[in-house]
């Protein structure tokens, strides 16, 4: 029974893993980047608490806990069959997901704070706008918080027409409005807690750059607008050194923005995917709250157990 | 979108305008390079709201002013939060990262691509 409910966990956030990616081609963005978000806190939501439940069940086996408990040892170790030393393996399991999700935690916090100080630093007044000559060495981002700013290379205002500079604030400062930095940084969340779920963390990225360039086209009137500040820029940024090894086979995001963009019907619904994402998400959630019940019971019945001893 | 119902974009867009020139510019001037959208008073009356909050330094160019950046707008280089800024935007590898680049790190073939749509809009990628 442990290996079927284990299995069908790690089938579903397989799935989920797969049907990320075509979502991020979605004809709407935002529908694509909630679903993710949702389908990322769902499936990491159902690991801990799968993790959590069995290795409960497992440990109660344990003589000196089941006394403390006031239940039956027995009835438990009839029940679900988690022998005890599988029961502390799922716990280590399920300590090493919390850990890492804290790890997830501070790190993201870390560059938060990094991300503030240097603002502070570039000084008070800057109307929103912060201008860089060469340092700190992007073309153009968003800077989250309370000061939100959206943060330029000069070089790269230089390049552009006045339209042109208006699509690069207007998406910038769509991230800002949206931000879009939590919906990423939850799906990130979610995966330190259930590493099968990384891929999802890409195809938040890119739904959410996508909702960003909707926005700026939506601001210009113009996809080629955008298009046009998005090919400037990355010459400006050049190629780097060596790509990370998921370019090398699929298309890169920036391409894929700019297909988007260029022929705004080259979006796909994927309703494979849609179904799929709810289809595993609700396998995974559906598989933690039925162990839940039944390990209920089972508690119970194992504490009535214990009294008629 | 009217600009100038967006809070701060139009101040981001005339900071972004003066920048991208790099000398000091009237008002018509500034209106003249923004998209056509925007009533010339909406523009003038905006500057003179950021001279005010000493967003702008403004000099006397004619009947009318000039306006600029400050000097010193660009971020401190030297010092360690730049360097730490530098790499947590290079670390394409962690793309959970909590900064949104307009254009993160390109693969190789990127290039080719951009200059195509640059070169010659009506080939799609």
């Amino acid at each position: 029974m442990i290996v079927e409910l284990l299995a069908a966990l790690a089938l579903a956030t397989f799935i989920a893993g797969r049907a990320a990616g075509p979502l991020a081609h979605h004809p709407h963005p935002r529908f694509a980047a909630i679903t993710l978000v949702v389908v990322a806190l769902g499936a990491a939501a159902a690991t801990g608490l799968l993790l959590y439940e069995l290795a409960a069940v497992g440990l109660a086996q344990i003589p000196s806990f089941a006394r403390s408990g006031h239940w039956s040892a027995d009835v438990i170790e009839d029940s679900l069959a988690v022998p005890a030393p599988l029961g502390g393996v799922l716990a280590a399991l399920a300590l090493a997901a919390s850990l890492s999700t804290l790890g997830q935690l501070v790190r993201a916090g870390r560059q938060l704070m990094i991300t503030r100080r240097w603002r502070r630093e570039c000084g008070p007044d800057d109307g929103g706008l912060i201008i860089t000559d060469g340092s700190p060495g992007a073309p153009a981002f968003a800077l989250p918080g309370r000061r939100a700013a959206v943060v330029v290379a000069r070089e790269l205002l230089g390049r552009l027409d006045g339209r042109e500079r208006r699509a690069l604030l207007a998406h910038e400062e769509s991230h800002l409005r949206h931000r879009h930095h939590v919906y990423v940084q939850l799906v990130a969340l979610a995966a330190a807690a259930n590493p099968v779920l990384r891929p999802l963390i890409a195809a938040t990225r890119l739904a959410t750059e996508r909702w960003a360039d909707e926005d700026a086209a939506a601001a210009v009137h113009d996809r080629m607008t955008v298009a046009r500040a998005l090919a400037k820029a990355g010459l400006l940024r050049g190629s780097g050194v060596a790509p990370p090894s998921a370019l090398a086979a699929a298309e890169s995001d920036l391409a894929g923005r700019l297909r988007h963009l260029v022929r705004p019907d080259v979006g796909h619904r994927s309703p494979v995917a849609v179904v799929l994402l709810a289809g595993s998400t609700l396998l995974a959630l559906g598989t933690a709250g039925a162990v839940a019940a039944l390990a209920h019971g089972w508690f119970e019945a194992a504490q009535a157990a214990y009294g008629h001893r | 979108m009217r600009r100038d119902r967006e809070p701060g974009g139009l101040e981001r867009e005339i900071l972004a305008c003066l920048a991208a020139h790099g000398r000091p510019m009237t008002a018509g001037e500034v209106q003249g390079d923004l998209p056509g959208d925007l009533a010339y008073t909406t523009v003038m009356t905006t500057l003179a709201r950021m001279h005010a909050k000493r967003a702008l330094h403004r000099e006397p160019r004619g009947r009318a002013f000039a306006y600029s950046l400050p000097a010193g707008v660009d971020a401190a280089r030297a010092s360690m939060t730049a360097f730490q800024m530098r790499r947590l935007l290079d670390s394409d590898a962690d793309r959970a990262g909590v900064l949104a680049q307009f254009v993160a790190q390109l693969a190789p073939d990127d290039e080719r691509l951009l200059q195509q749509l640059l070169d010659d809009p009506g080939t799609a990628p």
